[in-house]
């Protein structure tokens, strides 16, 4: 161990320096002054602020990677499970109606259509002629009696 | 059984007053402010030598303390809890103030004292001791005021103080090279300017 020199004892008398007399009851009148004074000139977002960032001054780094992995391992899980979880009964028939074909009957022609009395189908009307399309039932019809017994 | 009366009650521990101001007892804390404040005026007062900031600086240590009480797990005491606190906020506020701010021997008043106590069992064979250590006082003030503020930061914190290198190292975000170097060359200025008051 290095020697000591003089002027370390010397330093040493420093650890024996007190503040003047009746200083620690005068500090103390003026902390609670000052704090109240705080407390009316602040705004609440001021104070929520400030006690934040002592909360996370305190935060090491451990702790904050720690709930970082937290997080993210949360967020994970969400997704898993709404794209795990069955879908509701209204969802599906809206998934459903989304994906069906349209039927193959449906006229091409995007021209406007007028409806013809008596006649339940439309026919669509262009500038041009355009030969009547019938609409068929998407059974066979059968004139054969069912053999039923 | 009656227990005999003392007039000299035991002081109330500091984990008692911390877990009491964590309860909402502000007078617990009060009592904390009262039991730290000289030695804290020391340590920042020899860090910044100058009474309006170091009465301003310790005025920002507790009530930080105060708002971070909460999260004050007792790993370690109160006091090096409260300790580095004011280590830090003194580290910032020199560099903020950097050497825009010119000290005066003025500035260096009286203001602090020997503890009582101790000029009393230094003094007490000797009467003029008591003068020689007031003036020893003066001119240590003095030459610590030419140090730069990282050489004084660091004779504060292991000649007065008594931290070991190593926290002084971790407090600064230095290498314990570095302190010990900044010691040498702080303790060399030291002496020298002693050497040239006693000639």
């Amino acid at each position: 161990m290095p020697e000591e020199l003089p002027i370390q004892k010397l330093l040493r008398l420093k650890r024996y320096e007190q503040p003047p007399t009746g200083y620690p009851e005068r500090f103390l009148a003026e902390f609670q002054r000052r704090q109240r004074t705080e407390l009316i000139r602040k705004s609440p977002w001021q104070m929520f602020t400030e006690g934040m960032s002592d909360r996370l001054s305190q935060f090491r780094v451990g702790s904050l990677a720690y709930a970082a992995t937290i997080a993210v391992a949360a967020v994970f899980s969400y997704q898993f499970l709404t794209q795990s979880s069955p879908t509701s009964p209204a969802a599906s028939v809206a998934s459903t109606a989304t994906v069906a074909p349209a039927p193959s009957y449906i006229p091409q022609s995007t021209g406007p259509r007028v409806t013809i009395p008596g006649n339940a189908g439309t026919v669509p009307v262009s500038g041009k002629f355009s030969p009547t399309q019938y609409v068929l039932e998407s059974h066979p019809v059968s004139h054969e009696h069912p053999f039923s017994f | 059984m009656n227990q005999v009366a003392t007039n000299d009650p035991e002081p109330i521990r500091d984990e008692e007053l911390i877990s009491r101001t964590k309860d909402g007892d502000v007078s617990a804390f009060d009592e904390l402010i009262l039991r730290y404040t000289p030695r804290l005026y020391g340590l920042v007062y020899n860090m910044t030598f100058n009474n309006e900031d170091t009465n301003d600086l310790l005025q920002d240590v507790f009530a930080k303390a105060f708002r971070s009480i909460g999260g004050f797990k007792g790993k370690s005491s109160f006091y090096t809890w409260i300790h580095s606190i004011a280590v830090n906020m003194s580290i910032n506020f020199i560099k903020k103030r950097g050497k825009r701010f010119n000290m005066s021997l003025d500035d260096i008043d009286s203001n602090i004292q020997f503890d009582k106590e101790f000029i009393e069992a230094t003094t007490s064979t000797d009467p003029l001791r008591e003068t020689n250590l007031q003036e020893l006082q003066k001119k240590l003030n003095e030459v610590m005021l030419k140090l730069s503020n990282d050489h004084r930061a660091v004779v504060t914190m292991f000649d007065i103080q008594g931290m070991p290198h190593a926290e002084i190292a971790k407090i600064l975000r230095v290498s314990e090279g570095t302190i010990r170097s900044r010691l040498f060359y702080a303790h060399r200025q030291l002496q020298t300017y002693l050497d040239e008051f006693k000639e």
